[in-house]
């Protein structure tokens, strides 16, 4: 079996009814791409216990989504980030149990009860988890230094459910560290935010710059 | 009142990082090993539960309904489950409901994946499980949420990368006798701690592959099942459970959803010790910690796992066998077809039929799979 | 935010038959050894028999059109010179065709079609450039 990609060459198109052209060009279909060595060195390994089939040609053929979104952030998500633009960790909190909750909600599944009361936090927490990426966003892409990545719990917001003693609750952002080696970092480490000047924030998590160990961190 | 359900025969495909067949290839050949396994036909089959990942994967609308042409649903109920990760064995949780209910006697299951066919690869697909608002503008790929949640395991129980990766030394190695493997290889601890570091502390050979490939179960009524085969094998406990989507307000380092599924397929089955009265664990594995991770919660006992595995209690002649098929990390990793092989393999088991990867004395076993931001259980126990 | 991917289809057993005689100028069909149905586009398989296929087929391209539709809305979805698409389907064969009927054509109901393929071809359902009444 040999693989045989179905190439859109431009001597192909041009033969196209001139909406199918577009629609292929504005795919970028007729680019060149393909894994055809991969598919032709899966040839070569067993696949199938199915003695009957044989195709001599394995035909490749190419397709494309591209679908854009643009969300809307909601009542509670809205309020978090008009308070991030003004330098502010905002969160709920329920009158019920008490909890604090960061990202915000406007209910409490815990008591299935609406929450209406809000709350600053100063921001500061210890750091729940976190992560060293040495990949980007594409995978693809190796980077020199890593991302620390973490999961912030805020101080003072841990709750245990009234139901068990293994769930717990915490107030808590993913989010980047910075100012800090990544050797020295390490869970329960107390941090900061860092936030971006006042007339550069957006109403964006990025608002927050990063976090940074609250007592300056060790290198 | 409820009626016992009875796997009867099981069928699958090769796992292959690129599989040249189509997806309604993939699942008639695994249709049709279940089928010859069971000696039915599919004019035996009242209704299909199928499984399969999201449509963007394939960038086909409802592609669920591929498998309708190769399983000729036409006249016959059809549902597609989806519980992320969970599920391929949240397909064979659906189709216990099935014929519990008493509304069918003959449920076919079909869970297949083809991870090759986003071009060069799914992780920008992946990648959309993080939240638009507060959590893709930092630029997040799919492994930070593991590496993360790893992280927090490993503090926990105070365990290290070196035994982590342990599991991946014996879930490869098992997978050399599986005759479907995409990944059965002899590897050290070394090879694993050498790979290179993509989201530290996870290393490449970590992670599973992605994979193609198609795994096929047909379930029966108790009645029917005993006209069907002589050797069923009884799916005597299910559970499912869904943690909250606010992942950074939960502790990672303990699966408390899969503890309560878990407990929900233990109370349904009789099972009160699970340690002493499992012979056989498939919990998830697409990551080496991660079947620790799950197997804690399967024995309601957070770090007990790590303790077992260090004890060599895993490993097939173990005291625990744990993934004696060679799990995701071996076997590969289509995503709902890696769940279902899980529950496929319970039955190849228990019914005398694992060949070079049988386990001695198996009357009981689990197997888990989980989904999503870390919040998806979804639990079979199975017996003879 | 946006959800984009590229996607490449091995056509598998059947479809890459099938798309192999396009490029050649053929329309090729499928049967099952058991059944003896006949199916265009082809299948690997036969469900209701639950048999592998590997008996496969050129067929004469002779058609009929079973139904017909007017779109006046191009493929992005904006307003354009409306194209007459035709479901053909082919004496004594299950499935059929979709694709465009030749302009100079009028659309109707079990007219009598063949396919007109292009001159530069590499195995894709485009080859063919449309359906047009069968002399």
């Amino acid at each position: 079996m040999r693989v045989k990609p179905a190439r859109y060459s431009e001597r192909y198109l041009a033969q196209q009814p001139e909406d199918v052209r577009r629609a292929i060009i504005g795919l970028e279909l007729d680019k060149e791409f393909g894994r055809v060595e991969g598919w032709a060195s899966s040839l070569n390994r067993k696949y199938t216990d199915t003695d009957e089939w044989r195709a001599e040609n394995l035909i490749l053929t190419y397709w494309r989504i591209a679908c854009r979104y643009s969300h809307a952030a909601g009542k509670a998500a809205t309020r978090f980030l008009d308070g991030l633009r003004d330098g502010k960790i905002l969160g709920t909190k329920c009158g019920r149990c008490q909890r604090v909750m960061i990202p915000p909600r406007l209910f409490c599944e815990w008591c299935f009860r609406d929450v209406d009361e809000w709350v600053e936090h100063s921001g500061e927490g210890a750091i729940s988890t976190y992560s060293l990426s040495y990949i980007g966003t594409d995978p693809g892409v190796r980077l020199e230094k890593p991302i620390i990545v973490a999961v912030i719990w805020f101080d003072n917001t841990s709750k245990k459910s009234p139901s068990s003693q293994t769930v717990l609750h915490a107030a808590g952002l993913l989010h980047i560290v910075d100012g800090v080696k990544p050797e020295n970092v390490s869970i329960g480490m107390r941090v900061r935010p860092v936030w971006r000047r006042d007339g550069e924030r957006t109403g964006s998590i990025l608002d927050i710059a990063y976090f940074t160990p609250v007592d300056g961190g060790v290198g | 009142m409820r009626r016992r359900v009875a796997i009867v025969g099981a069928g699958m495909t090769y796992f292959r990082s690129m599989q040249p067949l189509t997806p309604q290839e993939l699942i008639f050949e695994a249709v049709r090993k279940c089928m010859d396994d069971c000696g039915l036909t599919l004019r035996d089959v009242e209704a299909v539960v199928a499984g399969s990942a999201p449509d963007a994967f394939d960038g086909y609308h409802h592609k669920g309904l591929l498998s309708s042409e190769a399983v000729d649903c036409l006249g016959r109920a059809f549902s597609r489950i989806y519980v992320g990760g969970g599920t391929g064995v949240g397909v064979a949780v659906a189709g216990w409901w099935h014929i519990a209910s008493g509304v069918y006697d003959r449920v076919l299951l079909v869970a297949w994946e083809k991870m090759s066919h986003p071009y060069p690869h799914a992780q920008p697909l992946f990648r959309t499980i993080f939240d638009p608002v507060l959590e893709q503008p930092l630029g997040p790929n799919l492994i930070w949420i593991f590496a993360l949640e790893m992280r927090r395991y490993m503090e926990m129980h105070r365990i290290g990368k070196e035994l982590i990766a342990e599991v991946a030394v014996k879930n490869k190695g098992n997978a050399l006798d599986h005759p479907y493997a995409q990944l059965g290889a002899k590897i050290t601890v070394e090879d694993v701690l050498k790979s290179p570091v993509l989201v530290w502390p996870v290393n490449r050979l970590d992670i599973s592959p992605t994979s193609d490939g198609a795994v096929a179960l047909m379930l029966a009524s108790g009645e029917e099942a005993r006209k069907i085969t002589d050797t069923p094998v009884w799916l005597d406990g299910v559970g499912a459970c869904l943690d909250s989507q606010f992942w950074t307000n939960r502790d990672l380092g303990y699966p408390y959803y899969v503890y309560l599924a878990a407990q929900q397929a233990y109370r349904m089955a009789g099972i009160t010790n699970p340690l002493k009265q499992i012979d056989v664990f498939e919990p998830y594995d697409p990551f080496t910690y991660k079947e620790l991770h799950h197997l804690d919660a399967l024995l309601g006992k957070p770090g007990l796992a790590p303790k077992l595995l260090a004890e060599g209690q895993l490993e097939r002649d173990g005291d625990h066998p744990t993934s004696p098929s060679g799990g995701l990390l071996g076997v590969g990793n289509p995503i709902a077809a890696a769940g279902l092989m899980k529950v496929a393999e319970l039955y190849w088991q228990l019914s005398g039929r694992a060949g070079r990867r049988q386990v001695p004395n198996a009357y009981v076993g689990v197997a888990q799979a989980w989904g999503d931001l870390m919040q998806v259980g979804q639990v079979v126990v199975c017996r003879v | 935010m946006s959800i984009e991917s590229f996607y490449e289809y091995p056509a598998g057993i059947a479809l890459s038959i099938f798309l192999q005689g396009l490029r050649e100028g053929k329309l090729i069909a499928s049967r099952c050894g058991k059944c003896n149905t006949s199916h265009i586009p082809p299948r690997s398989y036969c469900a209701k028999c639950l048999n592998p296929i590997n008996d496969f087929h050129e067929i004469t391209g002779l058609g009929f059109v079973e139904t017909f539709t007017c779109s006046h809305i191009s493929l992005d979805g904006s307003q354009a010179q409306p194209v007459t698409w035709v479901y053909v389907r082919f004496e004594g064969v299950e499935g059929g065709l979709l694709h465009r009927l030749d302009p100079s054509v009028a659309p109707e109901k079990a007219l009598k079609v063949r396919p007109v393929y292009h001159g530069e071809r590499i195995g894709s359902i485009l080859d063919i450039k449309w359906f047009t009444k069968a002399e």
